[in-house]
């Protein structure tokens, strides 16, 4: 279990803590197995949609990151165990995502993620971990506390770090790891340490977690972008080719190969190109065009020869 | 992995057993990932095997996975008991849950 917020929570640990000895040993001596005692409700247990992807994708690159991560990945046994386990997982269908209710504690407390179906309404076999909808992996109100020397610190849920480590944490308890305590839901100190360890041991792989999403966040970002999706506008209509003016325009689209028109020389180029749409009765009667071609217009058409002059507008 | 998801069953392997005395599993049925658990230590397996031409023969190996007990806090004691010719039966208590719990 992770670390605990708030000031009854000491209390409502302790609830858990003494329902579980007490559990244990009534059902242990009536039943062949206490995993009947439900101490966390499921709702909507499924292992598929949006949410599924989002925290499978998240284990897929786990690997990734912690490739470089020489004291991480000796924590997990090696980058290859860790890989190794986590496509099993996957390919086993033992990842399941699910709001969760906590039965000892409705109100109070939210359980971000759990290891063992042993206790969660759930059906036999279905998963070994479960991820929850309502926790701190995708709700940023639901804050996971951390120990930060002799305090703790309150990151808020959604964030890359509070992803990696709950990951982290599920998988050190599915791994049965060494060094991570897995009875970790009746002490608090020991809770707290959990997730010390893992930031201590895996600092790295955390760091590149925030790194590689930042930059992929940035990425789609920039693609996403409405300036940089749209095309350049291209001022067709004669009010706002006049509005806008033609360098702007001759930019863009017409005269980037060609000779840009003196300042002078604009007021020609309008008028046929106008003429060329067909509009330049709002500019009274039409100049000769100088410059024109079939089907063509003379927009494009570089105005060359040395001695050629327009007539004011 | 299994324990960890509550999964229990029979799973029956298939196997080829070589002129060395190991087992290669052939087939399997059963759930996937008992099957994969089963065949895995299969492969750890060694038969002596007879001077004859029967050593390339196909043996069948039974294997029941069940999960029984009252959950422990540390790490589930497996048991492992063969009975002849071919039955394995792995008894686990399921490991409880571990929960990880944040607070709104």
């Amino acid at each position: 279990m992770g670390v605990l917020a708030g000031g009854g929570m000491w209390l409502k640990c302790f609830a858990i803590g003494l329902l579980m000895v007490v559990g244990n040993q009534t059902m242990g001596m009536a039943a062949e197995n206490d995993c009947d005692t439900i101490l966390v409700d499921l709702e909507g247990l499924r292992k598929h949609g949006p949410e599924y992807d989002e925290v499978v994708g998240m284990m897929s690159s786990l690997a990734g990151w912690m490739k470089d991560d020489r004291r991480c990945s000796g924590f997990f046994g090696g980058v290859e165990a860790v890989e190794d386990w986590i496509q099993r997982l996957i390919r086993y269908g033992l990842i399941a995502v699910a709001k969760t209710t906590n039965m000892v504690d409705p109100e109070g407390m939210i359980i971000s993620g759990f290891t063992s179906s042993c206790g969660a309404r759930a059906p036999a076999g279905y998963a070994a971990i479960f991820i929850a909808t309502n926790g701190s992996f995708f709700d940023r109100d639901v804050r996971t506390a951390m120990p930060t020397g002799s305090r703790w610190k309150y990151y808020p849920g959604a964030s890359v770090q509070v992803r990696v480590i709950l990951i982290l944490h599920e998988l050190s308890h599915s791994m049965g790891l060494a060094g991570f305590s897995h009875d970790d839901r009746l002490d608090m100190n020991m809770s707290a340490k959990n997730n010390g360890v893992l930031q201590a041991e895996c600092a790295k792989t955390i760091e590149s977690a925030v790194r590689m999403n930042k930059s992929a966040e940035r990425r789609i970002r920039g693609a996403g972008s409405p300036r940089r999706r749209q095309p350049p506008s291209m001022p067709t209509s004669p009010d706002r080719l006049m509005r806008r003016g033609l360098p702007a325009y001759n930019k863009k689209r017409r005269y980037r190969a060609c000779e840009q028109p003196k300042r002078h020389e604009w007021g020609n180029a309008v008028r046929n190109h106008l003429d060329w749409l067909g509009r330049t009765d709002r500019l009274g009667p039409a100049q000769p065009p100088t410059h024109r071609s079939n089907g063509v217009s003379p927009i494009g058409t570089p105005l060359r020869h040395a001695g050629h002059r327009d007539p004011p507008l | 992995m299994a324990l960890l998801s509550g999964t229990q069953g029979i799973v029956t392997l298939h196997c080829e057993v070589g002129k060395d005395g190991s087992l290669r599993p052939k087939t399997s049925e059963g759930p996937r990932v008992l099957a994969d658990a089963a065949k895995a230590n299969a492969t750890r397996w060694r038969f002596s095997v007879p001077d004859s031409d029967e050593a390339k023969s196909m043996v069948i190996i039974v294997y029941t996975f069940e999960i029984k007990g009252a959950t422990r806090k540390t790490g589930p004691e497996t048991t492992f008991a063969f009975e002849f010719p071919n039955r394995v039966q792995v008894s686990s208590p399921q490991p409880y849950l571990m929960p990880k719990a944040a607070k709104r």
